[in-house]
């Protein structure tokens, strides 16, 4: 278990800045996972932390010690790739022992340590199979196992389950969470999925555009997002944001004039997650442009003059496409948001 | 006529016109001793002479030492260039350094270069170094990477290995070396045996070296033992048909037997970058 310190790490590659100054910290044990959309930045923090490449300014450390000029061997921490990377020449016995032989590690310590490895994850049986003889899932254990046999102080995932498909995404996924409760390594975890952030990570870290949105724990970034960005980035379907101006402390929405909004004057982004507006008789009217039964609950995708939402609710069997409702909602469902740049306000 | 049928019949045909030489330096090498080049294979129904391979082995002189030296510096040149040409074109592939991509320009560059053009100078250093009359100047090129083609060929085989296999060594505790060796490697199966078959037509077959640096007898190679049959006024062209037939043997063994695994190195050579 350790401590990881980012402090000020920033990338560029030449003109082209991939990674912003950002600080943040993995405590003792936790479990952390950093979620945005593709090319935000995550993997390359995540290769950085690694010693895979090298960051263009700031500082890491683990437990207080300087690492970033430390070769990747050096830094003690075991990573586990999106697409395995099992050397396809070795058994699944050598693949999860290697980095013991590469540590010089007596033969007898390796063989009971792959043994018990292999216990952990499943994978007594398949031992002596080679990794082109593997499916999907047990390619990831395999490459789980030759992570945990380390004992790292840090444990790195760069988006293990993106190349699975749901149903063993789903199982790995618990298992993944059950390892950590079972090791309480020091993770850091890289994806874009945002069930895999909200069901394993203590905490979550929000990237976009290499930026750092929003650090804190799951149901808080979800219940009070930080910005704009993470409001339609967390939760499915996103929150609804419906741009417009507010006049003497009056959002202007649809026709209706609703109150509650932070400023007085000023052009906000109202945020409403779908499942927490309602339809009444009276609010902003919305002309109801296509129907979605998904069994369990029904999508209504609305048009509010210009603008488009999306309310989903288990109670609209009778709605139809060409109808207009009006939209109610709580004020604590209402996120106010800056249309400028996003900060909630 | 159906596509199947023209595609045999275009491989018979061009598979014929290789094996044609083979054919003719076989049937030569059966006619009784006088007969030349014009003999036919009908006459070797009732008239072969097999003999001649007794009598070819003993025209060459000390048959085992020429078989001896020609098999060591074969071994050694396949040794040594498997192993530096397969080092530099990891470096290549996988190590990032200041000028690297001009470097392999420049490498590949002294392709330009024909051996004749550096022969003498090469020469005088080997005198100088005292070497002249050893395997030393027919083997230590070979160890020295003197085979841009076959670095370039390393090269591209180790591009095409995920980047993640080598971040993962890296990870697990490697360096370059040990990548190269425990992970690079064992993968460049196909190319191993490509450019080991490459080096071992070039070295088995080589009479130039041998020809400029061996002047002993007990250091001759088989090239050049058989560069001896040819002569003005006596050659015995049967005899020199059979010993080259037992020269070349171990060269259509080898190639067979790792004919699967040269495919594919060449097939990925070519499809790559």
């Amino acid at each position: 278990m350790a401590r990881l310190e980012i402090d000020g790490i920033s990338k560029h590659f030449g003109a082209s800045r991939v990674l912003e100054p950002l600080s943040l910290c993995v405590e003792n044990g936790e479990f952390l996972v950093i979620l945005g959309p593709s090319g935000c930045g995550k993997s390359t923090l995540l290769r950085i932390v690694a010693g895979l490449i090298e960051a263009s300014s700031g500082e890491l450390r683990l437990d207080g010690q300087r690492i970033d000029d430390l070769a990747p061997a050096e830094r003690d921490v075991a990573m586990v790739f999106q697409n395995y990377a099992l050397y396809p020449h070795m058994s699944v016995r050598d693949n999860i022992g290697f980095p013991l032989r590469v540590a010089g590690v007596s033969h007898t310590e390796t063989a009971a340590r792959v043994a018990e490895t292999a216990r952990t994850l499943g994978l007594d049986a398949l031992l002596e199979r080679k990794p082109a003889a593997l499916s999907g899932g047990q390619m990831q254990r395999v490459a789980l196992g030759r992570a945990l046999i380390r004992r790292p102080r840090l444990f790195l995932f760069d988006e293990p389950l993106s190349n699975l498909d749901a149903k063993l995404r789903d199982e790995l996924r618990h298992e993944i969470g059950a390892l950590h409760s079972l090791t309480q390594t020091t993770t850091l975890y890289v994806t874009h999925d945002q069930v895999e952030a909200m069901t394993l990570g203590s905490r979550i870290a929000l990237l976009e555009g290499g930026r750092l949105h929003q650090v804190g724990r799951p149901l808080e970034v979800f219940s009070r997002p930080a910005t704009s960005f993470v409001a339609a980035f967390l939760g499915s379907p996103p929150m609804n944001l419906l741009r417009g101006e507010v006049r003497s402390g009056a959002f202007e929405l649809g026709g209706s004039r609703i109150t509650g909004a932070p400023v007085e004057s000023g052009e906000v982004v109202l945020g409403l997650r779908p499942h927490e507006v309602e339809f009444g008789s009276s609010g902003a009217a919305a002309r109801v442009e296509g129907v979605e039964r998904l069994g369990h609950q029904t999508l209504a995708r609305l048009s509010i003059g210009a603008q488009h939402a999306v309310v989903c609710r288990e109670d609209l069997e009778s709605l139809a496409p060409g109808q207009t409702v009006h939209l109610c909602f709580a004020p604590r469902a209402a996120h106010w948001f800056d249309a400028r740049d996003g900060r909630r306000l | 006529m159906s596509a199947r049928v023209l595609r045999w019949v275009a491989l018979v045909v061009c598979a014929s016109l290789f094996a044609l030489p083979l054919v003719y330096m076989l049937s030569v090498s059966l006619h009784r001793e006088g007969t030349g080049l014009g003999g036919s294979l009908a006459d070797l129904a009732h008239d072969a002479h097999p003999e001649n391979y007794g009598v070819a082995l003993e025209k060459m002189g000390d048959f085992p030492r020429l078989l001896a030296n020609t098999v060591v510096v074969t071994v050694l040149s396949i040794a040594g260039q498997l192993l530096t040409c397969s080092l530099a074109g990891y470096a290549f592939a996988r190590i990032e350094f200041r000028g690297r991509d001009a470097l392999f320009v420049a490498v590949l560059a002294t392709m330009m270069l024909p051996e004749q053009v550096s022969a003498i100078p090469r020469f005088l250093v080997f005198r100088s170094l005292g070497m002249v009359d050893t395997f030393a100047p027919l083997v230590l090129p070979a160890v020295l990477g003197g085979a841009p083609f076959f670095i370039f060929l390393f090269r591209q085989y180790f591009l095409t290995l995920p980047a993640e296999l080598t971040e993962a060594a890296r990870i697990d505790g490697c360096g370059h070396l040990r990548i190269w060796w425990s992970i690079a490697l064992p993968l460049a199966r196909p190319m191993l045996v490509t450019v080991g078959i490459f080096t071992f037509l070039a070295a088995w077959n080589d009479f130039w070296s041998p020809l400029v640096y061996l002047f002993s007898p007990e250091r001759s190679t088989l090239s050049l033992a058989l560069a001896s049959f040819n002569r003005t006024y006596d050659t015995a062209v049967e005899h020199m048909m059979a010993a080259s037939a037992v020269v070349l043997a171990p060269c259509l063994i080898v190639y067979f037997v790792a004919q699967k695994l040269f495919l594919r190195g060449v097939q990925v050579a070519a499809s790559k970058h």
